[in-house]
């Protein structure tokens, strides 16, 4: 898997072209449906601050938490045939 | 899309990360349907360092093994951190270790729970059952339906003896022996001196009475706040041959 680093510079049109939008309390919401995203693996709402990665599997959004890191890890790209 | 556009798309997103501005939101769409289609050839992280990490550790510990038949699946990444985080602290790097296990803590009871379980060596029971299962041939339904019951088991509370509990070895042999006819194995787990000669005794029962000569015991000592907390695994030798050393990284 290649990795591009997510920093302050380019998540803004990350979120952007992903759907997603920073709503009036800081929380990424869906554009369309408005609902907050939340991370996969610690379920937590998440900020544009603490947004960790946004990774392939459909479209998955993590917290930037090494739970996080180890959960997705662990779902899709450990060995699991 | 074939192999070849995707890459072609990778290509272009990798090229002009740094001017992102110029990449055009049709391309923007083509990475939204790989992604949806599951294909995992790029993702966009905050620390790839540490991801890279995570991405290492899961292919070159034990767990890559036996991962496939956990579930739930969130119990994978528990676990995975919980290997990461005994190993600073056996490193002696405790505060990163404690760091990191206050946020297995704050992530949900579960998650701490996995923890206890894999650093007091209680999740053995789990990996040897697996391991026996694995050698019988079973397929994978039948693995990870069985092992996912003991781990519930497990993290629910259903399987362990708190010696503690019970007032006299006499007493404590009781449950202890209608666990091993039930389900092969047995966890205790106490803490005082008092409890620690019970625990002893069970041992000593495991290892010298014919009885269980089909049985192995398996003992585990650590300290919270000063306490010395004492944990005995007693399982059926069919079940923990060869797992021994294999389990902690």
């Amino acid at each position: 898997m290649e990795l591009l680093e997510i920093t302050d510079s380019n998540i803004d049109i990350l979120l952007e072209e992903f759907g997603k939008e920073i709503d009036e309390s800081g929380f990424i919401v869906d554009k369309a449906t408005k609902e907050h995203v939340k991370c996969r693996y610690t379920n937590k709402d998440l900020k544009r601050d603490t947004l960790g990665g946004i990774l392939p599997g459909s479209e998955i959004f993590i917290e930037n938490s090494d739970v996080a890191f180890a959960g997705y890890v662990m779902e899709f790209l450990s060995n699991n045939d | 899309m074939t192999d070849e556009i995707n890459l072609e798309i990778i290509k272009l997103i990798i090229q002009n990360w740094n001017a992102i501005k110029n990449i055009p939101r049709e391309t923007w769409g083509k990475i939204r349907k790989m992604f949806q289609q599951g294909n995992k050839s790029l993702g966009f992280i905050r620390r790839p360092q540490a991801f890279l990490f995570y991405i290492d550790v899961s292919h070159t510990s034990f767990i890559n093994k036996y991962a496939k038949y956990i579930l739930p699946t969130e119990y994978k990444g528990y676990l995975l951190e919980s290997i990461v985080i005994r190993k600073l602290y056996q490193d002696g790097k405790k505060e990163t270790a404690d760091k990191k296990r206050g946020e297995l803590l704050r992530t949900n009871p579960r998650a701490n729970r996995i923890f206890n379980l894999y650093s007091t060596d209680m999740f053995n029971v789990v990996f040897a059952t697996i391991d026996k299962l694995i050698t019988e041939g079973r397929n994978k339904e039948e693995i990870t339906g069985i092992s996912s019951q003991i781990l519930d088991d497990l993290i629910n509370d259903k399987s362990i003896i708190y010696v503690n509990n019970w007032r006299s070895f006499e007493e404590l042999c009781y449950p202890v022996k209608k666990q091993l006819g039930a389900k092969g194995y047995c966890i205790m787990y106490g803490s005082g001196s008092d409890n620690v000669k019970k625990i002893k005794k069970i041992y000593s029962m495991i290892v010298d009475d014919a009885e269980f000569q089909n049985f192995q015991a398996s003992h585990h000592k650590h300290e919270v706040a000063g306490i010395p907390y004492f944990s005995l695994i007693i399982i059926k030798r069919d079940i923990m041959r060869g797992l021994e050393g294999k389990t902690s990284d």
